[in-house]
């Protein structure tokens, strides 16, 4: 045996075993994306068409709400919490605070659609606009290897102050990674939550492992958007240490594959 | 039992030590192993005519790779609150010497070295993988060995003769 492959294999990292159930159930996801497209594109014709449609929003929770999209912009829509009824009897923390979903703040919620009035799709530019404040790009926008731009835009951008980082692909965002403890989803999650909070509020939530290595509670809607809560196993193991929203994958995407 | 179960179970752990080595993680080289492979799974039928689909499944690891590479610093300090310590690691001080040193190289000569040298793919594969010609793999590859010879006296057989 040549002495590198040797070397190589006496170093190498031993992964543990294949998720082959994962595998199937990331893979028949992947092949059902072609479908719910094809279902949104009907939704963008209905709403060209003046058709009032009500688009329901919901973060995973069961709990959804009605929100008349032609009636506002997609960035400052206002979530009325109580228009359907929950389908869990878990009640949200009482010590979640009222969502102020006008301007982005502390108080904004975070659900598959984005947070507080910053959504998925949106420009820099326009999330800006609708944050009424400057989302900055942070560090300034890099390329990947195929050359395509690829930069994170940090909110708030004053260093050390709790915060969110919005990942953004080709102008706009693509991601969404919650690190302040004051901003909750839309069910009354946030940073700091336990475990058992995530699991009793999103019964359908599926346990694995993040890419840290660390445990990751996921929770994926229809169109494959998921809000995934990364456990924070260094200083407060058993609770919540970072969330994550992300467009179908679309930031992995980004490498071409 | 369908092929691209086989398949994947088969490709499953060099792919994901592969992985581990190329982005000096071995928790980000599993979950891309995993996803790179639901990747396969679900186009199976396209992937399974191609010449290589194990190259397929190297070249889109590569790439989330360096997707993951891309993310900014800040959520790297921030993340990486979030990991287990290193403690739990049972390596060897040279084995952790040796993926420091792969971990060093430039981007694309770690790549070559892992698919050809840990991976053992041909050339060919490894040149499908990294999207160039046979050639740019033994030019990185003893580009690379020879950085890694410097530390560890490696004794190496040239392309030609494997």
């Amino acid at each position: 045996m040549n002495e590198i492959t040797e070397l190589l294999r006496d170093a190498a990292p031993t992964p543990s075993e294949l998720d082959l159930d994962r595998v199937h159930r990331e893979g028949r996801r992947r092949r059902q994306r072609p479908r719910r497209i094809a279902g949104a594109a009907a939704v963008v014709l209905a709403l060209v068409a003046g058709v009032a449609v009500i688009v329901t929003r919901d973060d995973g929770s069961g709990r959804s709400v009605s929100v008349p999209p032609a009636t506002q912009p997609e960035g400052s829509t206002t979530v009325a919490p109580t228009t359907s009824t929950p389908a869990t009897t878990t009640p949200p923390p009482t010590s979640t605070p009222a969502a102020t979903d006008d301007r982005l703040s502390s108080t904004s919620r975070l659900g598959y659609a984005g947070l507080g009035p910053i959504t998925l799709g949106m420009t820099l530019a326009e999330a800006s606009q609708a944050a009424g404040t400057p989302i900055a790009h942070h560090p300034p926008g890099s390329c990947n290897a195929e050359g395509t731009a690829y930069a994170d835009a940090v909110w708030p951008p004053a260093a050390g102050a709790p915060f969110v980082v919005f990942g953004v692909s080709d102008d706009r965002i693509v991601t969404v990674r919650v690190f302040d403890p004051s901003v909750y989803t839309l069910s009354g999650i946030r940073i700091g939550s336990t475990e058992a909070d995530v699991l009793s509020t999103y019964p359908n939530a599926q346990i694995g492992r993040g890419i840290y290595q660390n445990r990751a509670v996921r929770i994926t809607d229809a169109q494959g958007r998921e809000i995934v809560f990364y456990e924070d196993t260094y200083d407060t193991p058993g609770t919540v240490g970072a969330i994550v929203l992300a467009t179908s994958r679309a930031a992995e995407e980004v490498g071409g594959c | 039992v369908s092929d691209v179960d086989d398949f994947c179970r088969a490709t499953w752990p060099a792919l994901a030590s592969s992985l581990g080595f190329y982005c000096h993680d071995v928790g980000v080289g599993e979950e891309i192993a995993q996803e790179a492979l639901a990747r396969a799974w679900a186009r199976w039928d396209a992937v399974r005519e191609l010449e290589s689909p194990e190259a397929w499944v190297y070249r889109v690891g590569l790439n989330l790779c360096r997707s993951r590479f891309r993310r900014s610093r800040a959520e790297h300090r921030a993340l990486r609150r979030l990991t287990v310590p290193a403690a739990v690691t049972t390596a060897t001080a040279t084995a952790i010497a040796v993926r420091a040193a792969v971990a060093a190289l430039p981007e694309r000569q770690r790549a070559a070295v892992v698919l050809r040298y840990f991976a053992d793919l041909p050339v060919a594969a490894v040149a499908e993988a990294l999207d160039c010609a046979p050639g740019t793999v033994r030019s990185l590859t003893s580009q690379a060995i020879e950085r890694l010879r410097h530390d560890f006296e490696v004794d190496v057989v040239s392309e030609d003769a494997r």
